[in-house]
């Protein structure tokens, strides 16, 4: 019995030791408490982009701190860092929300931050840029749950083949190129998005960005973000339908919603600062072909079936290459003269003298 | 509202820019927006569902940009003006455009419009001499004699050579095309002082193939060829032909930026890419931190949409960049389309 106790004593020790160390664990460093953000942004700036800054000149270019109505209260600090040396300009604009490190956006002025001074280089092939990134970012946060990601990332192999749902994330890598004459540029994104039935949350995540293989971008909002319902009142095909009867309560006469497909979107989207609810986009393609209206556009929120907007939508003009389609688009010569702007001219002219004729009576008339 | 309202309005607006400048101390900087109620189509349920959705996000996104100067956040050497509604008109945008321009208190024009474009087909040609008549060649009244003389001889003959149209770019006024925005006309009131201007219309951001080779090279051209004048609207606001095309990724720092759709800019109030936000608040966040924060244009951008994708993505990875297909109902077909700056992405707008 003594002996059980003994060992009682030392595993409640043990276990409070595990404790200690666990919840230890998942304070952040005590430096980061006491550091401000602008301290912050920098350590994030040699810490997880790696660069020596002491080769730099560091202007702290903007601060800006506010409490946001849609932030709950909560401080938003939005942070630019430019770091100028010989030949080398980039901007780092940070976002902190309540002292956390939310996002950050890089931009070279000119040159590539490939050519950067580096103090920690990060490496040229994606896959291996991404888990450094993910482990400095990792260390930095004191994060648990980037591990599953960095963890995930070892089994990959092919940037390409790379997507894939882990428990209840959403690993999904895009490529973007933008083709804008000579100068091309291509940006790789790979995302670590909570998920959940089918939905995504965009905000709930970890994502880097990479442009031409020099990082861009890297945000975590997966700590800042909670999940506040998991309820799901609504299925896809009740949001298609309470969509279509949106619609046609909004016209008399019956709707005429063409062959296009019907686009269905299903996200977990904020209702209040920083919580997400899971959420219906539904547009319904509309066919009127004298219009500019394109379509129908309805949202609901999946938890409760609350309508957030029901509106049309459309476009603004008509393209090339189908000009003469409507009266206001007859041609028109080079010479032809635009009737009012002669009248407004000559009517301003008028009230001018006017006005001064006026002042000058009432002026004369004082004197006397 | 009448024309004889709008040309009192108009006018008494144009007075009070009239009367305004000799007060300022140089410096100032302006900034400007416009927005037509005019809507081209007149079927329903268009015009209806214009009124009711579309228009107030035009007019509130007007209202926004301006409060942003007139609360001071922009700085306090901006001066601005809302001219949405019926002062929308190509005069009266011509009219300011030269006001600002000439005088030398102003140094920087922000120009902010949101409306319908128009194609503007425009018949080019020449008067080519074919050669002389016998004719008339003068005609007066000799009080002399009481009556009118013809003096004859050789009369040269011209002959108007059709080469054929021309597409220019243009959007509407308030009263439609016949107060219409014109690039070949608005190129004679721009210059060097037009240094932002954000043109929410479809189609105003457009590149240009020229000689129909399928290669689309230019944003704007002087058109020899028929001779109508200045094409493309970024050309006609900024008066340049070299700015980068990409300006966002690709900044030219040049310190003039030109942000306009290529084909199809969607309705203000399109949720499409924001779900629980639209183009409207799009906007009205890039200028919060393009004009209140003082962010340049490409950060400004980065920032509103990251703001109105719930952090996902910023404009470099956002569809408005990159390119989203919108479905154009004149022509049946979807057209790629897509928002484009033109030329320094790293501008900042002067405080």
């Amino acid at each position: 019995m003594k002996l059980n106790a003994h060992k009682k004593k030392i595993c409640a020790t043990l276990a409070v030791a595990v404790i200690l160390a666990i919840s230890l664990a998942q304070v952040p460093k005590a430096y980061s408490a006491e550091l401000t953000s602008q301290e912050k942004a920098l350590s994030i700036i040699k810490d997880v982009v790696g660069l020596d800054v002491t080769k730099y000149n560091v202007e702290l270019s903007i601060y800006i701190s506010e409490r946001p109505d849609e932030y709950g209260g909560l401080q938003r600090e939005i942070i630019k860092y430019t770091l100028s040396s010989e030949g080398n300009k980039v901007g780092f604009v940070f976002d902190f929300v309540d002292k956390t490190f939310w996002r950050v956006d890089i931009s070279p002025y000119n040159g590539s931050l490939l050519s950067a001074y580096y103090s920690k280089e990060i490496p040229l092939d994606t896959i291996d840029a991404t888990k450094v990134i993910l482990q400095r970012l990792q260390t930095y946060q004191d994060a648990s749950y980037i591990q599953p990601m960095l963890d995930s990332m070892n089994a990959v192999t092919d940037i390409n083949s790379a997507n894939a749902i882990i428990g209840n994330s959403k690993r999904e890598v895009n490529t973007y190129t933008d083709g804008f004459g000579d100068k091309t540029s291509t940006l790789t994104t790979i995302s670590f998005t909570y998920y959940l039935n089918g939905a995504d949350a965009p905000a709930k995540g970890v994502s880097i960005g990479f442009r031409d293989g020099a990082l861009e971008f890297f945000r975590d909002g997966w700590g800042l973000f909670k999940i506040g319902s998991e309820n799901m009142q609504i299925s896809r095909e009740e949001a298609i339908s309470i969509a279509q009867e949106q619609a046609n309560r909004a016209s008399t006469s019956p709707l005429n919603f063409g062959n296009r497909p019907i686009r269905v979107d299903f996200k977990l989207i904020p209702r209040e600062p920083f919580t997400l609810y899971p959420f219906w986009f539904i547009e319904l393609p509309l066919e009127y072909p004298n219009s500019t209206i394109t379509g129908w556009q309805v949202a609901i929120w999946a938890d409760t079936g609350k309508i957030e907007y029901s509106h049309p939508t459309g476009i603004l003009g008509t393209p090339p290459n189908t000009e003469g389609s409507s009266p206001d688009t007859q041609p028109k010569s080079e010479n032809s003269e635009n009737p009012p702007l002669s009248t407004y001219l000559i009517a301003a002219t008028v009230i001018v003298v006017a006005f001064v004729a006026t002042a000058a009576v009432i002026l004369k008339k004082r004197h006397k | 509202m009448d024309k004889t309202t709008i040309i009192k309005k108009c006018s008494i607006l144009a007075l009070l820019v009239l009367f305004f400048l000799p007060s300022v101390v140089h410096g100032y900087h302006v900034g400007v927006t416009w927005g037509p109620t005019y809507h081209p189509t007149q079927y329903d349920p268009d015009p209806y569902w214009f009124a009711t959705y579309e228009e107030p996000e035009h007019r509130d996104a007007c209202q926004y940009i301006t409060n942003l100067i007139w609360s001071g956040q922009a700085g306090s050497n901006w001066v601005g003006n809302n001219f949405y509604g019926s002062c929308t008109t190509a005069s009266y945008v011509y009219q300011c455009s030269d006001l600002v321009q000439g005088n030398p208190n102003y140094d920087f024009l922000a120009t902010f419009h949101v409306g319908d474009m128009y194609p503007n087909m425009v018949s080019g040609g020449y008067w080519q001499f074919v050669g002389y008549e016998w004719g008339v060649v003068e005609y007066y009244y000799d009080p002399n004699l009481g009556e009118w003389v013809e003096v004859w001889g050789w009369v040269p003959i011209w002959e108007w050579i059709y080469t054929g149209p021309t597409r220019h770019y243009a959007y509407y006024g308030s009263q439609g095309a016949s107060n219409g925005i014109e690039d070949s006309s608005l190129y004679s009131h721009t210059g060097g002082k037009h240094r932002f201007t954000f043109i929410y219309t479809c189609s105003n951001g457009n590149l240009i193939d020229i000689d129909g080779d399928g290669a689309y090279n230019f944003y704007g051209f002087v058109d020899t060829q028929n001779g109508t004048g200045i094409v493309g609207m970024p050309f006609a606001w900024t008066r340049r032909t070299d700015l980068s095309w990409n300006g966002y990724a690709d900044p030219d720092n040049s310190g003039y930026a030109y942000i306009g759709f290529e084909n199809i800019s969607k309705w203000m109030c399109d949720s499409s890419e924001f779900y629980t936000q639209n183009y409207a608040d799009f906007v009205e966040h890039f200028y919060d931190y393009a004009l209140d924060d003082h962010m340049s244009v490409s950060d400004a951008l980065d920032r509103a949409m990251l703001d109105m994708t719930n952090n996902a993505q910023n404009f470099g990875q956002s569809v408005v960049y990159n390119g989203y297909d919108a479905y154009d109902p004149a022509s049946q077909r979807t057209w790629r389309s897509r928002m484009r700056v033109f030329g320094d992405g790293n501008m900042v707008f002067p405080s």
